[in-house]
C-alpha cells in the first residue's frame, strides 16, 4: 500500500514498484485506488483501462486494476446472492448500490479494500502494489473492516470485516510505504499520517520515501552561491533560493529519520520521475 | 517575484476591504489554510475590520500558524500585535469547526420537537451517518459559514474549505442535501416507518438488503433516516438559503495554487468546474512562488555559463524550469475568460509560518 499526502507522488512510487517487482519476474497488480486516476499515466498505460477490470500486463509488465466501488459493489451482490450471470442489477440490488454509495458507513471502503483483498487470496499474484487515496481517506479505507463490525449483524458483510481486518494487520501480508517530500508542511502531514495509521488502523507504516528532493549542494556550491549572490545581479535570487531549499530539506531529512523507518530518498528528476524512483529501489536494493 | 500575467494585477485590499465572506479553496498541500489565515490577519490589521478565519481541516497547522495553542471550537480572539506598529483597528478570531458538535445544533436547531430530536442524538448509527453521508462536512462548512456571516459580530468570515477529493464539492453541498430529501432512496429507507403499501413495496429491497448487511445494520440506518425526515422542512429551507449565498455578490472566492504541475492541473480543473457553476475566483493566490529571474532560455545558458559546481548548476536550473512552467499556466488560462485572471505571488520561503507577523509578510 502506497500512501501520502496529495501530490507527493504516490502514484509515481506505486508505478516504480510495481514495474520493478515486474520486470524481475514476479505476477505484479498495479491497483489504483485513489479518485485522480493517475496510476495508468504513470505506468506509461497506452491501452484503454475499465474501471473496475483487471487488463493483464505481461512481458515484465504490471496487470493494472482500477478500483471502481459501484462495479466492485456489483460483483460482491453477484457473488454473495448467487445471482445469474446474465442477470442484471435492477430494482432492489439497484437501490442497494445507490444506499452503499450515499448512505452506508464504511460500507463502500469495505467493498473497495475487500477487492483488494480478493485479489491477494486469489493466489494469482506474487505482488498486489497499491496507489492508496490521500491522507483522511486512506485512513477510513484502512481502518474501515474494525470501524463497521460493531455496526454490523451476523452476515457475510460482518465475515468479510474479519478476514479483511486480519490481512490488513498481517505485516507478512501487508506493508505500507509513505510518500513525502521535502517540504516542511508535508513532512508534518507524513508524521501526522504515520500517527493516525498507528492509532486508528491496524496497519504500520514500514518505510518512508522523500520524494522529488532537490539536488544536494556541498560546500563548494554553497560558497559559489555565496560569490554570485554578491556579484551576479541577475543569477542571486536563484542561487540564494537554491541553497535556502537545500538547507531546508536537511532540516526535514532529520525530521523524517525521527519517525524511526527506512527512508529511501529520491533526487528529483522531473523529466523522468518514475525512473528516478526505481533507480533508488534499485540503490536501495528495496 | 515572478511578474504576474493573464490579467490584471490582483487587488487582494479591495476584496479583503468589501466582502463579507471569502472562500478560499484550491487542490491539496497549495497552503490554502495558512493563507487563509494570512488573508484574514492582512483585512484585521489593515483594513480595520472584525474578521473571523474559519477551519475545517483538522489539523494543527491554523494554530500554529495563528500563534494560537490549540485550535478552538469557540471562536477565540488572536492577538494581532506587532512589534513596531500601531495597534490595528480590526480584531481578528479563529475557531475550529467540530464536526461532531455542529451536527448535533445543526439537529436540535432543525428538530420538530425535543423527544425527536433526543431519539435522533441517541440512535446508535447517528454518529457515523451523519459523518457520512451528502458530502456532510462540505454542507455544514457552509451551514456554519451563513450563521457566522449573519451573527453581526464580523464584518468578514474567510473559509478554509474542507480537504476533499473533489474541492468543488462544496459549492454542490447544499443542492444535494436538498435532492437527498427528495429521493426515492430515501423513501425505501425509511419504509418500515411508514404505510403498510410502503412496506410491501420495499420489502424486496429490506429483504436483500438485511442479508447482505445482517441483521440489525438496516434496522437502525432505517430509524436514523426515519428520524432525519423529520428535519426537512426547515433542513430544506435552510439549505436552499446557503445556496444563495454562495452567488451572493458580498461572497468572494479566492484560489490557491502553487506552480508545481500537479497543483496547476488541478487549480485548471477548479477553475472549470467554478466556472460552470457560475463563478470566477476574485483572485488566484499563486503560493510558494520563485524570484524574478531573466526568460528561460537566456537564464539557462546563464547559469551554464557563470556556475561551476554541478549541483548548485542543476538546483538553478530547476528552479528556472518551476518558474516556466507556471508561465505555461498563465498562458493556458488566459483564453478561459475574458478579463483572464487576477494572479497575485505569494513568495516561496523556507520553513512554516509560525506567528502573526509572518502571517502578515507573506502578503505584505
Amino acid at each position: 500500500m502506497v500512501v501520502g499526502k496529495g501530490g507527493a507522488g504516490r502514484s509515481t512510487v506505486s508505478a516504480a514498484v510495481a514495474r520493478r517487482a515486474a520486470a524481475a519476474g514476479e505476477r505484479v497488480l498495479a491497483v489504483d485506488a485513489t479518485a485522480a486516476g493517475g496510476l495508468a499515466s504513470a505506468l506509461a498505460w497506452n491501452r484503454p483501462v475499465t474501471p473496475g477490470l483487471i487488463t493483464a500486463g505481461g512481458d515484465g509488465r504490471p496487470s493494472l486494476l482500477a478500483l471502481d466501488t459501484e462495479a466492485a459493489l456489483e460483483q460482491y451482490l453477484r457473488m454473495n446472492l448467487k445471482l445469474a450471470a446474465g442477470a442484471r442489477v435492477v430494482g432492489p440490488l439497484a437501490r442497494i448500490l445507490e444506499f452503499v454509495a450515499t448512505a452506508a458507513p464504511a460500507v463502500r471502503e469495505i467493498l473497495a479494500i475487500g477487492k483488494i483483498g480478493h485479489e491477494v487470496r486469489t493466489g494469482a499474484w506474487d505482488r498486489v502494489v497499491v496507489d492508496a487515496p490521500a491522507t483522511g481517506h486512506v485512513v477510513e479505507l484502512l481502518g474501515a473492516p474494525d470501524a463497521l463490525r460493531p455496526l454490523v449483524g451476523r452476515g457475510p458483510l460482518r465475515d468479510d470485516t474479519v478476514w479483511l481486518s486480519a490481512l490488513l494487520a498481517d505485516p507478512a501480508i501487508t506493508r505500507v510505504v509513505a510518500v513525502s517530500v521535502g517540504e516542511e508542511l508535508v513532512v508534518t502531514e507524513t508524521a501526522e499520517l504515520v500517527g493516525r495509521l498507528a492509532s486508528e488502523t491496524k496497519v504500520t507504516v514500514s518505510a518512508l520515501v522523500a520524494n522529488r528532493l532537490p539536488p544536494a549542494i556541498g560546500p563548494a556550491g554553497e560558497a559559489e552561491a555565496g560569490r554570485l549572490a554578491a556579484a551576479h545581479d541577475q543569477l542571486a535570487p536563484v542561487a540564494t533560493l537554491a541553497v535556502a531549499r537545500h538547507r531546508s530539506w536537511c532540516a526535514q531529512r532529520e525530521r523524517l529519520a525521527a519517525l524511526g523507518r527506512p527512508v529511501m530518498e529520491v533526487p528529483d528528476q522531473p523529466t523522468r520521475p518514475v525512473e528516478a524512483v526505481v533507480d533508488a529501489l534499485a540503490a536501495a536494493r528495496w | 517575484m515572478v511578474t504576474p500575467t493573464g490579467g490584471p494585477e490582483a487587488d487582494i485590499d479591495e476584496l479583503l476591504a468589501s466582502r463579507a465572506v471569502l472562500l478560499v479553496v484550491g487542490p491539496g498541500g497549495v497552503g490554502k489554510t495558512t493563507l487563509a489565515a494570512a488573508l484574514a490577519a492582512r483585512a484585521a490589521q489593515d483594513h480595520g475590520r472584525r474578521v473571523l478565519v474559519v477551519t475545517v481541516d483538522p489539523a494543527r497547522r491554523l494554530a500554529e500558524a495563528l500563534g494560537v495553542e490549540q485550535l478552538p471550537t469557540d471562536p477565540v480572539l488572536v492577538p494581532l500585535k506587532v512589534k513596531g506598529k500601531a495597534a490595528p483597528a480590526g480584531r481578528l478570531w479563529a475557531l475550529m469547526v467540530d464536526m461532531s458538535r455542529s451536527w448535533d445544533e445543526l439537529v436540535r436547531r432543525h428538530g420538530p420537537d425535543p423527544a425527536q430530536i433526543e431519539a435522533l442524538l441517541a440512535n446508535p448509527l447517528y454518529r457515523s451517518l451523519t459523518t457520512r453521508f451528502v458530502q456532510s462536512h462540505d454542507y455544514i462548512a457552509l451551514d456554519l459559514m451563513c450563521d457566522l456571516a449573519d451573527d453581526g459580530r464580523y464584518d468578514l468570515v474567510v473559509i478554509d474549505t474542507p480537504p476533499s477529493t473533489h474541492a468543488i464539492d462544496i459549492l454542490d453541498a447544499p443542492g444535494r442535501m436538498v435532492e437527498f430529501f427528495d429521493s426515492r432512496l430515501l423513501r425505501w429507507l425509511i419504509a418500515p416507518y411508514q404505510t403498510r403499501l410502503a412496506r410491501v413495496t420495499a420489502k424486496p429491497f429490506l429483504a436483500v438488503a438485511e442479508r447482505l448487511l445482517g441483521q440489525g445494520f438496516l434496522a437502525g440506518i432505517a430509524e436514523f433516516f426515519w428520524l432525519f425526515v423529520q428535519l426537512q422542512p426547515s433542513l430544506v429551507t435552510r439549505a436552499a438559503e446557503v445556496g444563495r449565498r454562495l452567488d451572493d455578490p458580498a461572497t468572494g472566492y479566492v484560489l490557491v495554487t502553487t506552480a508545481e504541475p500537479a497543483a496547476l492541473e488541478a487549480a485548471g480543473l477548479l477553475l472549470d468546474e467554478l466556472a460552470v457553476r457560475g463563478h470566477a475566483p476574485d483572485v488566484v493566490l499563486h503560493n510558494r512562488a520563485l524570484p524574478a529571474v531573466p526568460p528561460g532560455a537566456v537564464a539557462a545558458e546563464m547559469v551554464e555559463g557563470a556556475v561551476n559546481d554541478p549541483a548548485l548548476a542543476r538546483a538553478m536550473t530547476d528552479l528556472l524550469r518551476h518558474d516556466q512552467t507556471l508561465a505555461a499556466l498563465h498562458r493556458g488560462r488566459r483564453s478561459a475568460g475574458p478579463a483572464g485572471l487576477a494572479v497575485r505571488s505569494v513568495d516561496w520561503q523556507p520553513g512554516t509560518v509560525n506567528t502573526v507577523s509572518q502571517l502578515l509578510a507573506l502578503l505584505s
